[in-house]
């Protein structure tokens, strides 16, 4: 029983109940938001989230006055949102506030400002009391112009039992033990209403309708819902170094980025915490960001991380090089990749700035900070003036620590060298350019290699375990095509040779034609070999009759035919 | 040297009283030897190569000088493996370039592979490529210097394939880097001034018919030649792969039954 003295307040945010990764980030967003007016708050579910509205309306000068505040906030949320990823409807869309005593009411009171809003601009909530007047204007200048009438509904003290009382008993439906059936059946026996409802003895109610009919009626009568479990806020564990005045070069952040790490790992242990991965994000001065995860696992030492953030920073200029071609071809005796980083780099900060005047710096110090060997590499990396301004190591998956033990028997270890080489290069291409291959089961030559993310989990798609019948025999092809190369395969009269649903073939082929090369003569071939594979899953089903073709350059091919196409998908070279 | 071959012979006369002999002979005459136990003198080739995947990280002193290929290979080569620090191409990527690093990887050293996404890892492990120890980068991009470059610093062996044709500056650095570390670049295309080139002339396969079989083996001429030790040209036919999956030389009667008639000829001009 929820003493009558419990305030709830309740946001719902209808855009935001759809399960989805968008939609969840921007519930974040939106409970951060919330978190800045009352440091505890439950989610309740997707999109709507509650906390106790005594104490913060107090502060904010009443819970109309709070209502507000926050619906203006989550709008300016949902203007950001939208503005960002394009999506139609944004965080503040359709937002609405409840406040009632209880979660339940305070949920249906939410619903309803949030309705009422989005029905009509200028119609009120039912009940005639929601507080419709603009009185907190002030609070609002960011409001999209949508909410004219505040979506706000209030139910005063003890008057929740009279809310609750003319609510549908279909709001009933989606509540925890009674289901939709239990309300058609209150439908069908009369009892519209939650008054209907709660105006029935409470242990025939019971009697009737079990342990759902009981939870139905003290939901009606104002009673039994469950207290808010709240969360504390979670704690911020990531670091943060400014500069000021700005570094320009990378040793300094480099050095610093030690005992920043050692901070944090410092904080993840007084926890008795560690992460998986560490996302590590230096800001310029020129409002650039870079932002990259590494992996962690809590096996990465201070100085370890470090030299991460030494990679992150080497590698933030590399892929300059790939968006800006211009200056490396403009300069062509000095041509090579290393030069060129410094150059785009620029450009990328300002346009104007990217001329003759910056080339002739470059030279200079394209020596030393591009050798790539040296652990140093400390040129200047951004432009005069600008540098690093923030340093912040984030932990990203925090677990408990477990503590770390390689596998007995079968785990390759990789030793620090290989993953130093391994990371430096994840740092200039990205976390997914370093592939580790697995091998795992699969009837295509392509299907029985997996590529891996070095650093993650090596597991094969595929069991290698069991048999898989089907597959060619024989030496496997040396050249394994990443998208199969399609080509035209003819008999001697130059009609392209088709497989029947029987794997009957037209005529023999005789000519293997790649586009852009002459034909070649096939001097051998073998098959069809027929494939028809997951038919019970539309989406992944393949039939396909599978050949060796052997041309008269002594090279053979693995070609298959499917949807009447000819495909190479490999080659013995 | 010479009481090697005398404690050899005394030890085949009889076994327990010549051990005090031949040590007694062998300490006066040179440092002494442990006994030397009767050895057939040809040992038969391993099927595969049961080299522990263990790699000894050893100081750069002590490293040896070349990485082992598979034993098919080692004639076309000088110094019978890829020389440390060496720049080796093969013209065209193909099995040729994947049973050079299987041999490195099957005797423990790490492989990276950049630049070539359509790597058939799956006939490298064939040949004995160690998967677990190789690192792919299909797409190492404008960057492919510095990636080669520190993938160098962790693979014994790398083998590359420039998008681009290679600047002589970005050549020479590369190579330095090479010369520092003790790996072995393996560049698929043209490298001026690499030591070995290797190239496959000719290959056929067989076990293919007009509409029957199943591709079971090639036959390949590969020829060798480079700067220094490798500057004569050396010519090879080559099983490659052979039926059992392994690289192995190849007989002329095999290259005639592999459909090349021209072979006597081949073989004659090649010297």
């Amino acid at each position: 029983m929820s003493p009558p003295e419990h305030r709830v307040m309740v946001l719902y945010c209808p855009g935001l109940t759809a399960p989805g990764r968008e939609a969840a980030r921007l519930f974040e967003q939106v409970l951060t938001a919330v978190t800045a007016f009352c440091p505890r708050v439950e989610a309740v579910e997707p999109g709507v989230c509650a906390f106790g509205a005594r104490g913060p309306a107090r502060y904010f000068g009443g819970e109309t006055e709070l209502a507000g505040r926050i619906i203006a906030a989550v709008a300016e949320l949902g203007v950001q949102a939208r503005a960002a990823a394009g999506a139609g409807a944004g965080a503040g869309a359709g937002a609405g506030v409840g406040v009632a005593d209880g979660l339940f009411a305070a949920q249906l009171a939410a619903r309803a400002a949030s309705a009422a809003s989005a029905a009509s601009a200028a119609h009120t909530a039912p009940t005639a009391r929601a507080a419709s007047a603009a009185r907190a204007a002030s609070a609002a200048p960011a409001v999209p112009a949508a909410s004219a009438v505040r979506p706000i509904l209030v139910v005063p003290p003890g008057r929740t039992v009279e809310f609750l009382a003319r609510q549908p008993v279909s709001v009933l439906a989606d509540q925890d033990l009674i289901g939709p059936d239990l309300v058609g059946l209150l439908n069908r026996l009369g009892l519209r209403t939650l008054g209907d409802l709660a105006a029935l003895p409470a242990g025939d109610v019971a009697s009737r309708f079990g342990a759902a009919g009981e939870t139905a009626h003290r939901l009606a009568s104002g009673l039994g819902s469950r207290p808010l479990a709240v969360r504390p806020p979670a704690e911020d564990l990531s670091v943060t170094q400014e500069f000021d005045p700005p570094e320009p070069l990378a040793e300094p952040v480099v050095f610093a980025a030690k005992a920043l790490a050692e901070r944090m790992h410092e904080g993840l242990a007084a926890r008795g915490l560690t992460c998986v991965r560490v996302q590590v994000r230096a800001i310029s001065t020129d409002g650039r960001e870079s932002r990259r995860l590494w992996r962690h696992d809590g096996l990465l030492s201070a100085a370890a991380l470090a030299d991460r953030v030494r990679w992150q920073l080497d590698g933030w200029r590399v892929p300059a090089t790939a968006t800006g071609t211009g200056p490396a071809d403009a300069n062509p005796a000095k041509a090579g990749p290393a030069e060129a980083d410094a150059g785009p780099a620029e450009a990328d900060a300002g346009p104007a700035k990217a001329g003759p005047a910056k080339a002739d710096a470059n030279p200079a110090k394209a020596g030393p900070a591009d050798a790539d060997a040296g652990p140093a590499g400390p040129g200047p990396v951004y432009g005069p003036g600008a540098g690093i301004a923030v340093l912040r190591l984030v932990p990203d998956q925090v677990v408990r620590v477990t503590g770390h033990q390689l596998a007995l028997w079968g785990e390759t270890v990789v030793s620090d060298r290989v993953a130093r080489a391994a990371m430096r290069v994840q740092a200039m291409l990205g976390h997914e350019a370093v592939l580790r291959p697995v091998l795992g089961g699969g009837r295509d030559v392509s299907e029985q290699v997996n590529h891996v993310p070095f650093g993650e989990k090596m597991q094969p798609r595929l069991p290698a375990g069991p048999p898989w019948p089907g597959r060619i025999m024989g030496p496997a092809p040396g050249v394994v095509y990443p998208f199969a190369r399609e080509v035209d395969v003819t008999d001697e009269a130059g009609v392209t040779v088709t497989v029947t649903g029987r794997c009957v073939l037209s005529a023999a082929p005789a000519w293997l034609a790649a586009e852009g090369g002459p034909p070649l003569r096939i001097t051998g071939w073998a098959g069809p070999w027929p494939l028809s594979e997951r038919w019970w899953d539309p989406a992944a089903a393949r039939r396909r009759a599978r050949f060796q073709l052997l041309t008269g350059d002594g090279r053979a091919w693995l070609a298959a035919v499917q949807d009447g196409r000819w495909l190479i998908e490999a080659g013995y070279l | 040297m010479a009481a090697r071959p005398a404690g050899h012979g005394r030890l085949q006369v009889s076994e327990a009283p010549a051990t005090t002999s031949a040590g007694t002979s062998a300490s006066s005459a040179a440092p002494p030897t442990p006994p030397v136990l009767p050895v057939p003198p040809v040992l038969p080739v391993p099927p595969v190569l049961p080299v522990p995947p263990v790699l000894p990280v050893l100081p750069v002193s002590q490293v040896p000088p070349a990485l082992p290929v598979l034993p098919g290979l080692r004639e076309l080569l000088p110094g019978g493996g890829l020389a440390r620090g060496a720049v080796v191409t093969v013209a065209e990527f193909g099995l040729l370039a994947l049973a050079l690093a299987a041999g490195a990887s099957a005797a423990g050293a790490w492989c990276g592979i950049a630049g070539v996404p359509e790597a058939g890892v799956l006939a490298a492990a064939g040949l004995g490529l160690d998967a677990e120890r190789t690192l792919l980068v299909p797409d190492p991009g404008p960057a492919w210097a510095q990636v080669a470059a520190s993938l160098l610093d962790g693979c014994e062996l790398v083998l590359l394939r420039p998008p681009a044709r290679a600047p002589a500056q970005v050549r020479q650095r590369l190579e330095a880097t090479l010369r520092r570390g003790r790996g072995v670049l393996l560049v698929v295309g043209d490298w001026p001034g690499a030591q070995v080139r290797l190239r496959v002339l000719t290959q056929g396969w067989t076990g293919l018919g007009d509409g029957h079989g199943r591709l079971r083996a090639c036959c390949a001429q590969v020829m060798a030649d480079g700067r220094g030790e490798a500057a004569v040209p050396r010519t090879r036919w080559l099983w490659l792969p052979a039926e059992d999956g392994r690289v192995t030389a190849a007989e002329p009667i095999d290259i005639a039954a592999a459909g090349f008639p021209a072979a006597r000829h081949l073989r004659a001009v090649s010297g």
